[in-house]
């Protein structure tokens, strides 16, 4: 277990050479700016890659196992609590999940709230991401403390994304109850609903990060990056209408396009020694890429001309397969995410209830939606009364951990010349491009008792 | 599940204070041992004691929000457990940036420490003119839920104390200029 009172700056822990042995261990022991707990080993042999660990050693948290035995109605408010970050991607893959099982369909006013919702957590984890957590990565600073300690005009970036970041939690606040854990949102719709006069307030604190987000795309687009590119699988949602976030088909760039419920029959879930998480390949044994890039490489389409410019006006060709570009799919979903929920603030009509309502029942349900680093699937089965019986989640930083070490074995070569610190630290930006969550990640871990 | 939609309570005194130079009180901490002594310090000041307007409560995780919580106005009272060396139930009162503050404890895994929190709410000119902390030392930040006996036995002090300060500071009026 790390040091909990550790402060959570890169450790990098390399062993000496050992006389003329050939073997060089660069090892990163806690990485620094992403959520959760990790660590990174490369081995190299007479400068040749040897292996690449991703270990995730955050303690495993046995969600699936502890959901079952609950009511189905009691799931949103359980789950939203495997992450402090994206708790609405787990309250409405659970919901959409459960709903399927119960046979309802939620539409109309809060079909619209749920997406309102949405573009809150979108706004708030990938705005902090890029300022707080990946910007220091391409302005050469250890953190964004370092940023905005030495220049002015950093320290205004920072808190410009702060702003922008407060518009999420605003919405989410507002609809879920409280800024974080939302305690609002229920199988069949939520508890308590807006009134029109009450979405107006926040389109008013919504008029602000307009500009804002505009300003973040044109900042991301102004970064160096470096040519890193590979012929990734990108695997998103894809909707008939509009930009996914709750419904749609599963499809990726090699001409996958299945309907969700089919995800277990293409997708597969698989452990490693040094790891407390799962990783995921597609059932063909490939990695595969998931989160803003793949979504946005995917479903630029469904956005408004007016975001398509902005898009353009970045300069980079899309489809993008370079991962250091993520920061600017991320800044042009938060655009899309602050549009969107103007546009549904304008149009709401507050609906007859705060909630469809349902019969439990005994079957299976399975959904996907677009947390804000990727899919994440929820499947369950429940009997007669409602109680869940078997519960499976798979979070997108699982199904990233096998891309990222596929990664780190492109960039390795390159790491081979550089002091362990250059080369710890190129390694760790590999892996920031994904924006992992290691928290949401560590959910589950088979336990296996052998007795004598 | 009673625990999981109240474990963070919208405070009533949670909303947000118009004026110039609002006193925000900020628990912080998560329900695990003795990092709930932030939350239930702040969850003691609100019931007993009925406080006027100016005055703001707030229970948050970690230092992410509460830099959320900052605009470079008023006052800001933190209370947190401390991970440190001395005797569980120890209650220490620090001024500012104070390099003791590295002993706070971060309440998540996500994202920024409250000392890195503060330290950068000052480079961004967020952090308040005035910065109290009240600490409390800690002997177990893990499971069970619950304070651990010395930390229990302690908090109604600290919280007499905070009391006591919070009086002065209202009483006081508007030397707390933003």
């Amino acid at each position: 277990m790390p040091d909990p009172n550790s402060d959570r700056s890169s450790r990098i822990d390399t062993p000496p050479h050992q006389g003329d042995s050939p073997e060089r261990i660069i090892r990163v022991s806690t990485l620094a700016r992403v959520e959760g707990e990790g660590a990174l080993t490369i081995r190299l042999c007479n400068d040749r890659v040897e292996e690449v660990q991703l270990r995730i050693f955050e303690a495993p948290r046995y969600f699936e196992a502890f959901l079952r035995g609950r009511h189905m109605q009691e799931v949103p408010d359980l789950t939203a609590r495997i992450c402090g970050i994206c708790p609405v991607a787990y309250q409405m893959s659970s919901c959409h999940a459960l709903e399927q099982l119960a046979g309802i369909e939620v539409s109309g006013p809060l079909r619209e709230l749920r997406r309102l919702l949405y573009c809150g957590e979108w706004i708030e984890s990938h705005t902090l991401h890029i300022y707080l957590l990946h910007a220091p990565d391409f302005l050469g600073y250890e953190s964004a403390l370092a940023m905005a300690q030495d220049r002015p005009e950093y320290a205004a970036l920072v808190r410009n994304g702060l702003q922008l970041k407060k518009a999420g939690n605003a919405i989410i606040s507002l609809l879920g109850g409280r800024a974080i854990h939302p305690i609002n949102v229920r199988v069949g719709g939520f508890y308590h609903v807006p009134s029109k006069k009450e979405l107006k307030q926040l389109g008013e604190e919504l008029k602000g990060a307009h500009d804002l987000a505009r300003q973040t795309v044109r900042w991301a687009a102004s970064l160096d990056f470096p040519a890193f590119e590979h012929d990734y699988e990108f695997v998103a949602l894809r909707h008939q209408a509009e930009y996914p976030m709750n419904e749609g088909r599963l499809v990726s760039s090699r001409g996958l396009n299945i309907a969700m419920g089919e995800f277990p029959k293409h997708f597969e879930e698989y452990q490693v020694p040094y790891s407390n998480a799962y990783q995921c390949r597609r059932k063909n044994g490939g990695a595969y890429y998931v989160g803003p890039l793949a979504r946005w490489n995917l479903n630029f389409d469904r956005v408004p001309a007016s975001i398509r410019q902005v898009a353009d006006e970045t300069g980079i060709t899309w489809p993008c397969r370079n991962p250091y570009v993520s920061i600017i799919a991320r800044s042009l979903e938060v655009l899309y995410a602050v549009e969107e929920a103007i546009r549904i603030i304008t149009t709401y009509e507050m609906p007859d209830s705060p909630a469809m309502p349902y019969q439990p029942c005994a079957g299976q349900g399975a959904w996907i939606t677009e947390a804000p680093r990727g899919i994440l699937y929820h499947g369950y089965e429940t009997d007669a009364s409602g109680i869940i019986r078997q519960a499976s989640i798979i979070p997108p930083t699982s199904q990233n951990q096998l891309q990222m070490e596929g990664d780190l074995l492109r960039i390795a070569p390159q790491l081979v010349n550089l002091s362990e610190q250059e080369a710890a630290l190129r390694a760790e930006k590999v892996i920031r491009n994904y924006d992992p969550c290691i928290s949401c990640a560590t959910h589950f871990l088979k336990l296996r008792v052998e007795r004598r | 599940m009673h625990q999981l939609r109240n474990t963070l309570p919208q405070t009533p005194g949670g909303t947000a204070v118009k004026g110039a130079c609002p006193v925000r009180v900020l628990g912080v901490g998560s329900p695990l041992g003795d990092d709930a002594a932030g939350w239930e310090s702040v969850r003691r000041l609100q019931r007993d004691k009925k406080w006027g307007s100016g005055i703001e409560f707030h229970i948050v995780e970690g230092g992410q929000r509460l830099l959320d919580k900052l605009d470079g106005r008023g006052t800001l009272l933190l209370v947190d457990a401390a991970a440190s060396p001395v005797m569980p139930g120890t209650i220490q009162r620090l001024e500012g940036l104070d390099p003791r503050i590295d002993t706070l404890r971060p309440g998540t895994t996500h994202h920024l420490r409250p000392a890195e929190a503060l330290q950068l709410a000052a480079a961004l000119g967020l952090l308040p003119p005035k910065v109290v902390i009240w600490t409390i030392a800690g002997a177990c930040f893990d499971f069970p839920v619950g304070l651990s006996p010395p930390v229990a036995a302690a908090l109604p002090r600290l919280v007499q104390q905070i009391i006591a300060e919070l009086e002065a500071i209202l009483n006081e009026g508007p030397p707390f200029h933003a």
